[in-house]
């Protein structure tokens, strides 16, 4: 069985078999069929293959899936229930604890942020300068800040010497910031998974 | 398919319009999805070597799309999703399956045999050249194989599917008909 060259035409055939093309496609693929013996050969060989693998697919009941589906669902956490059948669709589920993760964000930022002044200011001014106290300042503003936002340091940020606030600074960093949702990728095709068979 | 299709009690609705009816209560609309929808899925399964429990496992796509119905995204067909989720369900039984030791590797040789199975099913001997050819691709060129022949999908959807490319795909496709062509050539 050789190949039609129009493999334009040849790559429709399938959808030609589901009536799943346009009236007018349908038609420029079933005039091109007419005079092509192989594309005529390999329709056939279409159908072959659809009536066999329907044939060699067990029935299914629909009612009796449905019936399950709606055992199952009755008992699902979540939606409104109907009419004694399938639960309607539960509404849009908002993360209770997402508005937290942006604060907790936001103060880990402000505060990475206001030691940052407070050792470059160190740097530039030395201890004991006067002028220290506007890095004081920043930091003070920052821990009410982040006091506001629910993640507080007693007594301000400016009572913590550099050792106390690196120690500080490596327990954030040792913090999860996200959760790892990703779902397992499942690239590999179902029989040629190392893992499956 | 998502696309509008007829159905015995009227003019055709789309899935996306079922959803609709659904979500506002119509236990007609998710028996109408899941009637249309049921035995395809039952063929997807078949065709990727699953032999028991079909009618469970396409029961368990639904509960899982039914119940994350909120999570289904419009720019890809109902059908698309399901199929997804099966392919899914059916990777979870085999490694399950795997870990329990109630499986051999799937080898080439092993495909063959399971298409052997059906042999009662396959009633003439056109049937069963198809169905040894068929069993001779390889599992990927075979997905997309029989998505593209046995239900009609655009290469856009295949590839969702089968997580690939729909050029990919098209080549998958492609070489799944010749090496089908030279079996049946040979014999």
């Amino acid at each position: 069985m050789t190949d039609c060259p129009n493999g334009e035409l040849r790559d429709l055939l399938p959808l030609l078999v589901h009536d799943a093309l346009s009236d007018a496609e349908a038609a420029r693929v079933r005039e091109h069929v007419e005079t092509c013996a192989e594309c005529r050969a390999e329709l056939a060989l279409l159908d072959a293959v659809r009536a066999h693998a329907e044939a060699a697919t067990p029935m299914v009941s629909s009612s009796a899936i449905l019936a399950g589906v709606q055992r199952a669902t009755a008992d699902g956490a979540g939606g409104s229930a109907t009419r004694g059948g399938l639960r309607a669709l539960p509404a849009k589920r908002r993360s209770a604890w997402l508005p937290q993760r942006y604060a907790a964000a936001a103060a880990s930022l402000v505060l990475v942020a206001s030691v940052s002044l407070a050792v470059v200011g160190r740097a530039w001014f030395g201890g004991g300068d006067p002028d220290r106290s506007g890095a004081d300042s920043v930091m003070s503003a920052a821990a009410s800040v982040v006091a506001g936002g629910g993640f507080s340091v007693p007594g301000g940020l400016s009572e913590y010497d550099t050792d106390e606030l690196t120690a500080l600074l490596s327990a954030l960093d040792a913090m999860e910031a996200t959760v790892d949702a990703e779902p397992v990728s499942f690239r590999q095709p179902i029989l040629d998974s190392p893992e499956g068979t | 398919m998502g696309d509008p299709r007829p159905t015995t009690n009227g003019p055709p609705v789309s899935d996306a319009v079922l959803i609709a009816r659904w979500q506002q209560g119509d236990q007609r609309a998710a028996s109408d999805l899941v009637e249309r929808h049921s035995q395809p899925l039952a063929r997807f399964a078949a065709s990727l070597g699953e032999r028991d429990g079909i009618e469970e496992l396409v029961q368990d796509t639904f509960v899982r799309a039914f119940n994350s119905l909120d999570s289904f995204r419009a720019d890809s067909s109902l059908r698309t999703w399901l199929f997804t989720i099966c392919k899914r369900l059916i990777l979870d039984r085999k490694r399950a399956d795997r870990r329990r030791k109630d499986r051999v590797e799937l080898e080439e040789g092993h495909a063959v045999q399971e298409y052997d199975a059906l042999d009662a099913m396959v009633a003439d001997e056109t049937g069963r050249k198809v169905q040894e050819a068929v069993a001779r691709l390889s599992p990927l060129q075979r997905e997309v194989f029989t998505l593209r022949v046995t239900e009609g999908m655009p290469y856009g959807e295949i590839a969702k599917v089968v997580e690939s490319t729909e050029g990919a795909c098209r080549v998958h496709y492609h070489n799944a008909m010749r090496t089908i062509k030279e079996y049946l050539s040979d014999d």
